[in-house]
């Protein structure tokens, strides 16, 4: 019960302290030993979220960067941990999508920030070395993961 | 002073598979690296969109031809929540024996394929050896000794007979002492520790900015262990320690994934001693609802993620897996820094890189 209250804790203390900039939170994603924090942010506070998370409540692991084409718009998903999962996501339009990099916030993020930038195309605006991280040189096609080039 | 740059790769018989690298010298000192990956990329996670739940079991078992069972095991785990159902308690014991001996013989071949990097010959065929028991038992267990195909949704399809058990066990202290000598072995062999003392250094706080997970970030006294930090049957029944060194080089990683071996085949006695009888699998619907779905599972190489997407139809609607080997990628510039280029092979060894893993 103990370790329940802990954990509970730490989403109340990540909660409170993007209070400001968030849209919602809400413990959507199922995972063990309970479901997992997302918390929905425009675009252009994604930084500043990150900011807190890192100078105030000391996060510092990033598990991953999952992008998704929901047509018409796109998501980003950042997976991070600390004592459990908690994820940051934000929205971007189809067309030209855009987001900041947060490469000099957590310097983990750049392999994962190049492959959302190779499979859907999002451009990430400051990262210091931004190519694809998986495509072949001279990839001609659609990024691989946007629907838009699907065959059937 | 001249300055040479020396590509490795893709092709190279120091990597057991593609990935590249320019490296940049003055004399013999390396000032510089770059890399660059995606010569085995199979497009798995855009083949996960295109097939069934079922279907997409078999194919994230070849996402890795080491721990083939761990994502196997992490990918169901996902669809098994999306579902609601939980597996039996004996088939989680399996799963975790699977994960226990997988993760034994990656760390000995990687000791082996350490140990030959240096010219050590001899530590490699008695690893190799010795990681033949490991394979041995895996293949009793589900008939293959690689590629595993022991998982379903719901459960595992194989089960352990009392004979199997028994042999098993006998099997066991064959490899808990030959793991115990060859750790031995590697604590006194004088020539191992001149190469790898020192070369590859990561300092802790490297280790946190970069995200780097398993044995290079518990090497660098990072103290993670998805085993632990998420428990799950029958971790959270079973008492093992994390190994944890605090000099970061090359070294202190040996020294951690041998012991973390001796551990693993701690836990895999345990396992089968305190295995539970009871139904292998539950029944699992037809239909994923939809939803999302994260698991975490601790692979020989650190902690594997998986992220599952169902929107109602048959097929995924999103499949991500980030594997521990991107972290470890991205912190190799800053561990090659300085070194000589006969440490090169030591540095990129020490990591234990899984590209195929990496690149999916």
């Amino acid at each position: 019960m103990s370790d329940t209250s802990r954990l509970n804790a730490t989403y109340d203390r990540i909660v409170c302290a993007l209070a400001g900039l968030c849209l919602s939170a809400e413990t959507r994603i199922k995972s063990a030993p309970g479901d997992e924090l997302v918390i929905r942010l425009p675009v252009e506070n994604l930084r500043a979220a990150v900011a807190v998370l890192v100078n105030q409540l000391g996060v510092t692991h990033l598990t991953t960067i999952t992008g998704e084409d929901l047509t018409p718009e796109l998501t980003l998903k950042y997976h991070f941990w600390q004592e459990r999962g908690f994820t940051l996501e934000v929205e971007l339009p189809g067309e030209a999508p855009v987001v900041a990099t947060i490469v000099d916030l957590v310097p983990g993020a750049a392999l994962y920030e190049r492959e959302v930038y190779g499979m859907f195309g999002i451009a990430v605006e400051g990262h210091p070395d931004l190519q694809p991280l998986l495509l072949p040189d001279g990839w001609e096609g659609p990024p691989p993961l946007r629907k838009e080039g699907d065959r059937d | 002073m001249t300055k040479t740059v020396i590509p490795i790769g893709p092709q190279h018989p120091l990597l057991k598979e593609p990935l590249a690298f320019q490296i940049m010298l003055e004399g013999e000192r390396v000032t510089d690296s770059t890399m660059r990956m995606g010569y085995v990329h199979r497009g798995i996670e855009r083949l996960c969109q295109e097939r069934t739940f079922i279907q997409n079991i078999h194919l994230v078992e070849r996402v890795c031809g080491i721990c083939s069972h761990v994502h196997a095991m992490t990918y169901c785990r996902a669809v098994e929540l999306l579902l609601g159902i939980n597996v039996p308690p004996r088939a989680a014991y399996l799963r975790a024996l699977l994960c226990e001996l997988e993760r034994i013989h990656s760390h000995l071949l990687w000791l082996g394929v350490l140990a030959r990097n240096v010219g050590l010959d001899t530590i490699f065929m008695y690893a190799w050896r010795d990681r033949e028991v490991a394979l041995d038992i895996m293949e009793a267990l589900s008939g293959g000794r690689v590629s595993h195909a022991v998982n379903i949704i719901g459960g595992v399809r194989s089960d352990v007979t009392p004979e199997q058990r028994e042999e098993i066990l006998e099997q066991l202290t064959t490899l808990d002492r030959q793991v115990n000598w060859l750790l031995g072995v590697v604590e006194h062999e004088r020539s191992l520790q001149t190469r790898t003392k020192g070369v590859g250094l990561l300092s802790l706080q490297q280790v946190r900015r970069y995200c780097v997970v398993g044995p290079v970030a518990r090497a660098s006294g990072l103290d993670a262990d998805m085993r632990r930090d998420e428990p799950r049957t029958p971790y959270d029944r079973l008492s093992f320690n994390v190994p944890m060194h605090t000099a970061g080089d090359v070294w202190a990683r040996t020294l951690v994934r041998m012991q973390e071996t001796l551990i693993s085949v701690e836990l895999c006695r345990d396992i089968l001693k305190e295995m539970p009888e009871g139904p292998l699998a539950v029944r699992a619907p037809r239909r994923v609802p939809p939803g999302e779905a994260i698991s975490r599972s601790e692979a020989p190489r650190g902690e594997l993620f998986y992220y599952v997407r169902s929107d109602g139809s048959d097929t995924p609607a999103r499949v991500k897996i980030r594997t521990p080997t991107l972290p470890s990628l991205l912190t190799l510039p800053q561990q090659l820094k300085g070194v000589t280029m006969a440490d090169v092979s030591v540095v990129l060894s020490g990591v234990d890189l899984c590209i195929a893993c990496a690149d999916r």
